[in-house]
């Protein structure tokens, strides 16, 4: 165990606590930058829903809620498994923390199988800007501002959900061919890291998209 | 190396919170409490998140200098969003030439 966690020590690094403190503070950096992009898009949608609130509320309530609730739990059940993941990582139970790894890839594949699905009814409603959007209703063009936030917001986070996929796909071999082990388990950590704050962006696109104006219907 | 990491309960109430505060604001959706519902889907969102941060992103047993990574970024999200609403709220307020 020794060896193997001497042998990730890097050499600019004085001690592995301050080789896994930078890495933390690093991955938090980025986090960082992630949440400056988000907020970019959260705040126009913010002054947009401000200025038409009933265009918002009636866009809402043409969205999946059953699906984006069970979507919600979904990827909250992957961040506790993640979790549980990177508990498992401290401990010699590599298969556990490969076991735990995959289950969150499948949660995560769920979802975006699910958010594909929305998308191709909201197609066949004809409810996707830029395409098919036919709603003639009042506010049209309100409600298509509604979607088109609707679409790139959800879309943006999709495409960090596959990068995630992918970074616990790459996570998962590494565990199981030992680079990263109980000696050097940081790798587990900051990808989790990374994983928890995609399902955070969730948990603030799902009442701004599902949940507005619902008591109207 | 010293690592002080949580114990799985933790993580376990806290997935269990989680779920609880998602149904809580999918129930609370459909009261009629006009401009308030915003205001509370906002501050269960800011709830849940602060669940996730805290106990499954370990931030409350993290180094130092990790809490203040994570505090700084919350503080430019406040600057980004506090200047860009003083934008809009200020518009009209003095008088262009020509307008």
């Amino acid at each position: 165990m020794t060896t193997s966690s001497t042998l990730a020590l890097r050499f600019q690094f004085a001690t592995e606590e301050q080789q896994r403190r930078v890495a933390l503070a690093g991955m938090w950096v980025f986090l960082a930058t992630e949440i400056m992009m988000f907020g970019g898009l959260f705040t126009g949608y913010a002054i947009c829903r401000m200025w038409y609130g009933h265009a918002f509320a009636i866009g809402s309530n043409l969205a999946d809620l059953p699906l984006g609730a069970a979507n919600t739990a979904i990827l909250l059940t992957s961040s506790f498994t993640m979790a549980m993941a990177v508990l498992s990582s401290h401990t010699a139970r590599s298969r556990v923390t490969i076991l735990l790894l995959g289950a969150t890839m499948v949660l995560g594949a769920i979802f975006l199988g699910l958010k594909f699905l929305e998308y191709f009814h909201h197609w066949e409603a004809g409810e996707v800007p830029g395409f098919n959007f036919r709603y003639r209703g009042a506010e049209a063009n309100h409600v298509e501002l509604f979607f088109m936030f609707y679409f790139i917001m959800t879309g943006l986070h999709a495409v960090h959900m596959v990068i995630g996929l992918g970074l616990l796909a790459v996570l998962a071999v590494r565990v199981k061919l030992g680079t990263v082990n109980a000696g050097y388990h940081t790798p587990v950590e900051i990808v989790g890291l990374y994983w928890h704050f995609v399902d955070i962006v969730w948990v603030f696109l799902f009442p701004l998209f599902y949940l507005v104006g619902r008591h109207l219907r | 190396m010293k690592t002080n990491f949580p114990s799985p309960r933790v993580f376990v109430l806290s997935y269990v919170v989680l779920l609880l505060l998602t149904a809580a604001t999918t129930a609370v959706a459909f009261l009629d409490l006009g401009p308030f519902s915003t205001v509370l889907a906002i501050a269960i969102a800011g709830a849940k998140a602060l669940v996730i941060a805290l106990f499954f992103m370990e931030l409350l047993v993290s180094p130092n200098l990790v809490k203040v990574v994570a505090i700084a970024a919350l503080i430019w999200l406040g600057i980004l969003i506090t200047l860009t609403a003083g934008d809009y709220v200020t518009r009209g307020w003095i008088p262009v030439p020509g307008k």
